[in-house]
């Protein structure tokens, strides 16, 4: 009989302990998901990709990596299992249907491994394609009303998100450029206007439009939350001596040093299509200072737009070196560094 | 393939029954049947053991074929063990799936099922229709080798969920 409590006692103990240990006890698994292009057309492959790691950023190998994409009125496209490799990433490749419709596409992850808690995470990208070229049916040749200039706003400063300051007037210059190419009147008005902009956010408030905007996200509300969101295909990022563009899985595609700016002889630039979460159609255009900004504007209308057909990827990233030294931008001393999708 | 999960249960709040019953079959020096109970159970936090057996076609008349016609129906068979307890997971899981896709490697359908996976190794089977067209009068779909690949969540992955166990898969011709 005392064989038979003691045989229970240890029979509940391990039920007991198993049912409630601690699960906060494990380690915490990350996982990131990323697409190879931020558009995409019916028939296109698709590559997901991400990676797996610990809270350190140690890769966790073996992981399971659960993936569901949804359409964009919410039903699962396509799911898959797949595994992490030994550096901790992952991919799965899959073709758009040639039925697939207008919208946009989530991808959703799970990582799980034995005795880690999982993560998860999400990654967005559109139906169609949109490059510079696609944009100019939607912006600069759109019919009356169908585009929004926002302005980066230089006074209003208790209307700017965290983080975001003041614009330079020139920010403003290099937005004329880009209006005056447009066909048609158009709406425009300030990043810190409540009627265009969601002022807690910076997200625009209006849907199945166009969006113009230039100046970074130091000076604008709403590339503020287009960065911030990781929505825009490239974000801006520094540290103590570079400013950097960087891609959406971090991976740098253009940078230039804070030391080579101080005398504003040169700068990066980038011109950048996509569509968010309302079904805009967005450009961004801005520089790292205010003549980087201004080159884009320039290049944009003297250089792409007479050859708009062959800009087929969605964004661009510029260098201006004013190598005559005369302080001002000649379209001759602008190259290209980057493009991608 | 068979993968074996385990992780422990973190709320208490929803054993307390469990844990009374069992501190009640300690005092009465009696032995538990665990297996006998039906524990529902967070997904995340349940000790779970999933194959899926395998994945096969039939016609509409539930015979075996893997030879269709541009319109026919097949229904894809989803077979799946649970070696564990019995797995419910309200309100969405657990959840046996299908993704179809075709031979250009496009998803042609995901379809999913949720129920309840009887445990103590028995097998269950999910059957998914599925038409092959693309619509009412649309007959235009590519003809060639359609892989159809069964999957088991706890819930939708959307929602963070995750698969049990690595899928399985069958193809089938579709001719005009």
């Amino acid at each position: 009989m005392i064989g038979l409590r003691l045989l229970a006692i240890v029979v509940v103990v391990l039920i007991w302990g198993t049912l409630t240990a601690d699960v906060s006890g494990y380690p915490q698994l990350m996982v990131s998901i990323f697409t190879n292009s931020m558009s995409y057309n019916p028939g296109e492959s698709v590559t997901l990709y991400g990676y797996v790691k610990d809270t350190a950023g140690t890769p966790v190998p073996y992981a399971t990596v659960s993936i569901q994409v949804n359409d964009p009125i919410g039903s699962p496209l396509h799911i898959m299992y797949v595994n992490s490799y030994t550096d901790g990433g992952y991919s799965d490749t899959f073709n758009l249907p040639m039925s697939a419709g207008n919208g946009m596409y989530t991808a959703y992850v799970t990582a799980y491994a034995y005795q880690w808690n999982p993560s998860n995470s999400l990654a967005r990208f559109s139906v169609p394609r949109i490059t510079l070229y696609s944009l100019q049916s939607r912006t600069f040749g759109a019919a009356p009303n169908r585009v929004y200039f926002i302005y980066p706003d230089y006074g209003h400063a208790q209307y700017k998100l965290p983080g975001v300051g003041l614009a330079a007037l020139s920010d403003w210059s290099a937005m004329g450029i880009l209006y005056g190419m447009c066909s048609n009147i158009q709406n425009d008005g300030l990043d810190t206007n409540g009627i265009l902009v969601d002022l807690s956010s910076g997200s625009p408030v209006f849907s199945e439009k166009s969006v113009v905007v230039m100046g970074g996200r130091g000076v604008h509300n709403v590339v503020y939350y287009y960065e911030d969101r990781k929505l825009a295909p490239l974000y801006f990022s520094c540290d103590a001596a570079t400013y950097y563009l960087k891609k959406r899985d971090g991976s740098t595609v253009g940078s230039i040093s804070i030391s080579e700016l101080t005398d504003l002889h040169r700068d990066i630039f980038v011109l950048e299509a996509f569509t968010d979460l309302k079904g805009n159609a967005v450009l961004i255009a801005y520089g790292i200072t205010w003549k980087g900004t201004f080159a884009a504007g320039l290049y944009l209308k003297s250089v792409i737009a007479p050859s708009l057909a062959s800009y087929s990827h969605a964004w661009y990233v510029f260098r201006w070196d004013d190598l005559n030294g005369d302080g001002m931008i000649d379209l001759s001393e602008i190259t290209q560094i980057a493009n991608g999708d | 393939m068979t993968r074996y999960r385990y992780m422990p249960f973190s709320s208490g709040s929803r054993f307390t029954a469990l844990r009374v019953g069992l501190l009640s079959a300690l005092l009465l020096g009696s032995l538990v049947w665990v297996s006998s109970l039906q524990v529902r159970c967070d997904p995340a936090t349940a000790t779970v053991s999933i194959q899926i057996v395998g994945v096969y076609t039939t016609n509409s008349t539930g015979h075996n074929m893997t030879t269709f016609k541009r319109g026919q129906t097949v229904i894809v068979w989803v077979t799946v063990r649970n070696l564990g307890s019995d797995l419910d997971l309200p309100p969405l899981g657990p959840i046996t799936w299908v993704e179809v896709t075709d031979p250009r490697s496009a998803p042609f359908t995901v379809q999913f099922h949720i129920g309840v996976l009887p445990g103590g190794g028995r097998i269950t089977r999910a059957g998914f229709n599925v038409r092959l067209d693309y619509g009412p009068g649309i007959v235009d779909i590519p003809t060639g080798t359609y892989r159809a690949s069964g999957f088991v969540s706890d819930k939708m992955i959307s929602q963070g969920g995750s698969f049990f166990a690595p899928q399985a898969s069958a193809t089938f011709e579709v001719s005009l």
